[in-house]
Order: C-alpha cells, then sequence, then structure tokens
C-alpha cells in the first residue's frame, strides 16, 4: 500500500475536481464560500447542498445532481435564472483616489492600477463577482448588465 | 452508384414563378423616410459617425463595421432626424438601433471614384475597397464578401456563382440576370483576377430559361467560363448542396467550401462587387420580388435598403392591414409584425397572403412516421432532434449534430401533424452557442484564478525564505521581523475595529439615501 500511495500518488480529489469543472467560475463568494473551488470540495466532502451557486441557476444544479446521483426532483422548483445577461464593474475613473484595495480583493487581476494612482477594470479579464464594490471608500465602481455576444 | 447531379433529401415546390414579369424591372419611387438597422455591437463600440440634424448624401457613412459586421452607407440624401435603441421583433431577441433618414428627393450623390484600372492596384486594396462598399452576401447567410476573399487567396481553383433560386416565389436573382448579364460577367472577372482563379461555373436551376440565355450569350466568347443548368429542387441553392449536385463532393463537418477549392458567390453579390469596383458605387439598393399568394401579381422592384415595406405595399396599392407579410422566401423568411421593418441588405423578397391563410393549425404529436429524416438533406434526423430540444437534453441534441442543420425548413414542411420543427432547432441552436460560450468564459476565468493562486503562493515562498535566512544569520534580526509581525497584527486587528465602524457608518449612509429616496417619491 504503502508503494502505491507513492507510485501512484494523487494530489487532488478527482470527485471534487468534476464538480469544479462544471461551476461557473466566477470566484463571487455567493455561496459562503472563498471560492469555486473551496463550494465544490465542500460539497464533495463534507456533504453540502447543491442548490447554493446563484450565477449558476438551475442547470448546473441539475448537472451536479447527475454526477453524484441525487434526486433531482428534490431541486425542481428552483426558481431559473436565465443567464443571457453577464454583469461587469466599471470604476469611474474620475472620482477614483487609487487606494488600491479593489485590487487587491479581485480573484482574477481584472483590476489594474498601482497605489496613489487611477484603478481601471479589463472588461473582457472581469467575471462580475462584485467583491470589489462594498470595498470602495468613495463609492465610484457600479455594476453594469451587458449581454454575452458583445465581449467578442 | 449515387447519381452526379442529385442529392440526398429535398422536395420539389411548386415553382410559383412567372417567367413573363421577372423579365421587367420596375424602378420604385424613393420613400420620404428611412429607416436604417444598425447591429446593437456597433453602438456599443461607438461605431455610428454621424449624429442628429446633420446632412447626409446618398453613399455616404452611417456606422462603420466591426469584426463581423459591415459599414452602412445612407440610401438616399436628406437630414438624419432620430438615432434611437429600438427592438424590432426578429428570429432571436437581438436588439437594433435604428437611424431614421428624411430624404430631400434630389438625390445627391458622394463623389464617385470609379476604378477601371484595378489591374494596376494591390489585392488588399481592391478587398479593401469591396469592405468599404459594405457589401455582404446577398444569398441571405449575410457574410463579409472581403472576409470571404481574404480568407480563400491562393487556395482556391474555381470560382461557383449562385443563380439557383431554389424558394418558391422568388425570382430576384432572375431578373436581375435578365437585365444585367454583361455586368455580372464583369463582377466575375473581378474576382478571377483578385483569386487568380482561371475557371468559373455559373449554376442555374432549369426553369429559368430566359436568363440562361441570355447569360449564355455574355460568355459566349470567353473563355473559362461554363454554365450549368441544375435540376429543380429545393434547397439546391444551399452551399453545400450545390457543391454537392456540381462536384458530388461533400463538405465535412465543420468546414467550409473554401477547404475543397471552391469558392461560392451569390449572383447578386457579384452584382454589388462590379457595383463598387467600376461605378464606385456602395450597396444602397437591390432587387426585391413583390409577390402574392398565387403569384398572380408578381413583380421585381429596384429598392433602396432601408426602405419600409409599408411604403412598398402602398405605391402598389396593396392594404397590408388585411394581409400579412413575409419578407424573406416563404420558407426561411419570417412574418413581419411591425409594418415599419425595413429591407435590410440580406431580405430577397416580400410576400404578401391574405391573414386568415396564415393561421397555424394544432401541434399534435409527433407519431415516429420519419417523414422528416427521409427529406433532410443534410441526412440528420429531425424526429430525434426534436424530442431532445424538447426535453432540454443539449449533450445529446450536439451529439446528434443540430448545428449541421441548414434551416431549410423541409422537415416542417413534409411534417403531417404540423410540428414547427424549425422553431424548436432555431431556439436549440441559439442555446447550444450560449452554452458553448459560457464554457469558453468559465476556462478563461479558471485560467485566471489559478495564475493569480500561483503569484501569491509564489510572494509567500519568496518571504518563507528570507524568514528561514535570517534565521541562519542573526538572532536580533529575527526578534525585530517577530515584533514587527505582532505590530502587523496589531494593525490588523485596528483595521478590523475600523471596518466595523465603517460599516456601520455605509449602513447608515445608505439608510438615509433610503430615507431620502421615499421622500423623493412621496412627493413625486
Amino acid at each position: 500500500m504503502n508503494y502505491v500511495s507513492h507510485k501512484f500518488n494523487i494530489d487532488s480529489d478527482p470527485i471534487v475536481d468534476k464538480i469544479d469543472a462544471l461551476l461557473p467560475q466566477t470566484q463571487c463568494a455567493q455561496c459562503n464560500y472563498p471560492g469555486c473551488y473551496a463550494y465544490a470540495s465542500a460539497i464533495g466532502n463534507d456533504g453540502e447542498s447543491i442548490d447554493k451557486c446563484i450565477p449558476g441557476g438551475n442547470e448546473i444544479v441539475f448537472k451536479i445532481a447527475n454526477l453524484l446521483n441525487h434526486d433531482e426532483l428534490k431541486y425542481k422548483n428552483l426558481c431559473s435564472s436565465t443567464n443571457i445577461l453577464q454583469k461587469i464593474v466599471i470604476i469611474d475613473e474620475n472620482n477614483c483616489v487609487g487606494c488600491s484595495k479593489c485590487r487587491l480583493v479581485c480573484p482574477v487581476d481584472a483590476i489594474v492600477g498601482s497605489y496613489n494612482f487611477m484603478h481601471t477594470v479589463l472588461p473582457s479579464m472581469c467575471t462580475g463577482c462584485g467583491l470589489c464594490v462594498p470595498l470602495c471608500p468613495t463609492n465610484c465602481i457600479k455594476e453594469k448588465k451587458i449581454l454575452y455576444d458583445s465581449l467578442y | 452508384m449515387r447519381k452526379s447531379n442529385d442529392f440526398d433529401g429535398g422536395i420539389d415546390f411548386m415553382s410559383m414563378k412567372s417567367n413573363q414579369t421577372s423579365s421587367k424591372l420596375n424602378v420604385l419611387n424613393t420613400p420620404k423616410i428611412f429607416t436604417i438597422l444598425v447591429d446593437d455591437v456597433v453602438v456599443i463600440k461607438n461605431k455610428i459617425v454621424v449624429n442628429i440634424g446633420q446632412i447626409v448624401l446618398r453613399g455616404q457613412v452611417l456606422a462603420l463595421g466591426y469584426k463581423n459586421i459591415a459599414p452602412m452607407h445612407s440610401p438616399a440624401s436628406g437630414l438624419i432626424t432620430q438615432i434611437t435603441n429600438e427592438e424590432f421583433k426578429f428570429f432571436s431577441n437581438k436588439r437594433y438601433s435604428v437611424i431614421n433618414i428624411q430624404s430631400d428627393g434630389k438625390d445627391r450623390w458622394i463623389n464617385r471614384t470609379p476604378i477601371h484600372n484595378y489591374k494596376d492596384l494591390s489585392v488588399n486594396k481592391i478587398i479593401q475597397f469591396i469592405y468599404n462598399a459594405g457589401i455582404v452576401g446577398l444569398g441571405g447567410a449575410g457574410f463579409l464578401s472581403s472576409k470571404k476573399l481574404k480568407y480563400s487567396i491562393k487556395k482556391v481553383h474555381t470560382l461557383v456563382v449562385n443563380a439557383a433560386e431554389s424558394e418558391p416565389y422568388v425570382t430576384s436573382d432572375d431578373c436581375l440576370m435578365q437585365n444585367f448579364a454583361t455586368e455580372i460577367v464583369q463582377g466575375c472577372q473581378i474576382v478571377m483576377w483578385i483569386l487568380k482563379i482561371k475557371f468559373v461555373l455559373i449554376a442555374i436551376e432549369d426553369d429559368k430559361h430566359l436568363a440562361y440565355i441570355k447569360v449564355h450569350d455574355a460568355i459566349n466568347h470567353l473563355s473559362g467560363f461554363e454554365i450549368r443548368k441544375i435540376k429543380k429542387k429545393y434547397p439546391s441553392g444551399s452551399s453545400k448542396q450545390l457543391i454537392k449536385t456540381l462536384f458530388d463532393q461533400e463538405i465535412p463537418s465543420g468546414k467550409h467550401s473554401i477547404h475543397l477549392g471552391i469558392i461560392l458567390f451569390n449572383v447578386a453579390t457579384i452584382f454589388s462587387i462590379k457595383r463598387a469596383i467600376l461605378n464606385g458605387e456602395p450597396l444602397t439598393e437591390r432587387i426585391v420580388t413583390l409577390s402574392d399568394k398565387d403569384a398572380l401579381y408578381q413583380k421585381n422592384f429596384l429598392v433602396r435598403i432601408g426602405t419600409p415595406v409599408k411604403h412598398i405595399l402602398l405605391e402598389n396599392n396593396i392594404n397590408f392591414k388585411s394581409n400579412s407579410i413575409i419578407l424573406g422566401g416563404p420558407i426561411t423568411g419570417f412574418i413581419v409584425d411591425n409594418v415599419n421593418f425595413p429591407i435590410l441588405k440580406t431580405s430577397n423578397s416580400v410576400l404578401f397572403l391574405k391573414s386568415s391563410l396564415l393561421k397555424y393549425e394544432l401541434e399534435q404529436p409527433c407519431i415516429r412516421c420519419t417523414m422528416c429524416s427521409r427529406a433532410c438533406p443534410m441526412n440528420l434526423l429531425p424526429e430525434q432532434l426534436y424530442f431532445y430540444s424538447k426535453s432540454r437534453d443539449h449533450d445529446k441534441s450536439k451529439e446528434y449534430s443540430i448545428q449541421e442543420c441548414i434551416e431549410c425548413g423541409i422537415c416542417e414542411q413534409v411534417c403531417p401533424s404540423n410540428i414547427p420543427l424549425l422553431t424548436y432547432f432555431r431556439k436549440e441552436k441559439l442555446k447550444i452557442n450560449k452554452i458553448i460560450l459560457k464554457e469558453n468564459l468559465s476556462t478563461k476565468f479558471k485560467k485566471l484564478f489559478l495564475s493569480r493562486q500561483s503569484r501569491l503562493r509564489s510572494l509567500e515562498s519568496i518571504n518563507e525564505n528570507i524568514i528561514l535566512s535570517n534565521s541562519i544569520l542573526d538572532k536580533k534580526f529575527e526578534e525585530n521581523l517577530i515584533l514587527d509581525k505582532k505590530i502587523e497584527n496589531l494593525i490588523t486587528n485596528k483595521s478590523q475595529n475600523i471596518r466595523k465602524v465603517e460599516l456601520e457608518a455605509a449602513i447608515n449612509r445608505a439608510k438615509q439615501k433610503q430615507k431620502l429616496n421615499k421622500c423623493l417619491i412621496d412627493r413625486q
């Protein structure tokens, strides 16, 4: 056993990886976990309920239920979220004082700027998680809805 | 052995085309107000060049192009009255913004610069001219012609001119060939020169005798041209079926005819390419067929792009209130609810039917008669796809290759229990496209997230290394570091307290804002 565990060492949990691949990867922490991988590991290891992902909506719940052999009928009365629109965060550049609080929090490094200088969001990289919105001291970050097609 | 001049599936409709009327080209009076649709993406990227109250000339650029969208030109000289965001009903819930132009009736052109010596210029420059003229595929797909040309340089050996108008009622290409046969040949020569092609094949359906004779006379003394009659069968005008009938070759899935060395152009597109280069005119008008249900009233008009459908009907004394109107062919076209909907670049006919005829019969359950799968020209299984798309089984419908569907609508015509299969498939395709987009986005986000995490980890490891190295060097320094850490902890605790205070302050602020809003609402 020792030899086998040494030879075929597995770093990651395969079930957790499969659940993680289904999740939308917005890293928005609306499920009360710090990221998508943390939520996936909570589902895989601790038996967390699977209907907590808000941007994923109905489809992802059904997919995870299929993967884990849950009873799908249990989740049938969920409200469906139509994901035609995606959110994006925009910084009002005239009012930015350069405190760099938003930059430190962003989970995908979509905010560019350095201390005491103006910050901006790269719209093609923004997941629309909205973690930076409450941190801004001058209230200059706003959410904006856009169509998927206009990104590409 | 299969016959080389045929394809699987398809049906032979009554053509409903009167040969006498299609030879004459009528000219329509210009309307007072043009409405031009501009794609929403163009508006987001700030590509509209004109403002409200500006005077424009015919052929002036209204909106620049962006990626797969061609630039738009003004169809007449006049004044721009408004630019708005309106939502027109279409297949998808796509939004368009509308530019209204009030024409002054003088029809003044911009300075046209015809290029007669196009062989002296470079290839890229001429392709750029074609792009600037706003030319798209006028057969129905609306793909950018300049992009097609650019992609197929040094890859193709034959040009196929698609003149097979297989849809019933539509005779606009037929009319074009009868009136402008020589100009079409000139357009072919331009494309031949751009792509260094030596062989051109013009495919015409066998019920268009007059057009065949006209084009045959035009190419009689030229080398490298060939004209061929093909069997009258819907959808022989589709690119994949046309290549199957002409060359007995099938385009593999996910590929284009350019991979086989063949480039396909519609006749109208080639005519507009000729107009763009030898006359210097951007694409502002096209030929449109106006027809009724029995094809008794069938006329071809030279219509400006952006003319409202209402104007065309009023000019011909047709009551648009008692008729329901279809823009495009009867099978692939769409019903127009809003009569102010304009003629687009890709719309080739306007059909008006008595409204009682359009009442759909009730959709009945599928009985698995397999009529649709026998008629399908792409050898798909429409009844199977219908069940999958109805039960939202996107993976399965992707597995049965719904993306290969060319939306010809034969399955819907053949179905004995009146199931609107085409609308189901269009919705399903849109959904699948959205899912693919989402998957792409999620993989992109995951990459970004992992890269950030690795960056943070590397920073941490650097800090740890510093601490380890210091422990070997000096103990005092280490103590200093520990002190620093204690101070840091203190600061973070403090900052947490500060954050609490801030949060409370923010909550108070929000409450005050809410109160203010309430007051404002009450006052109103």
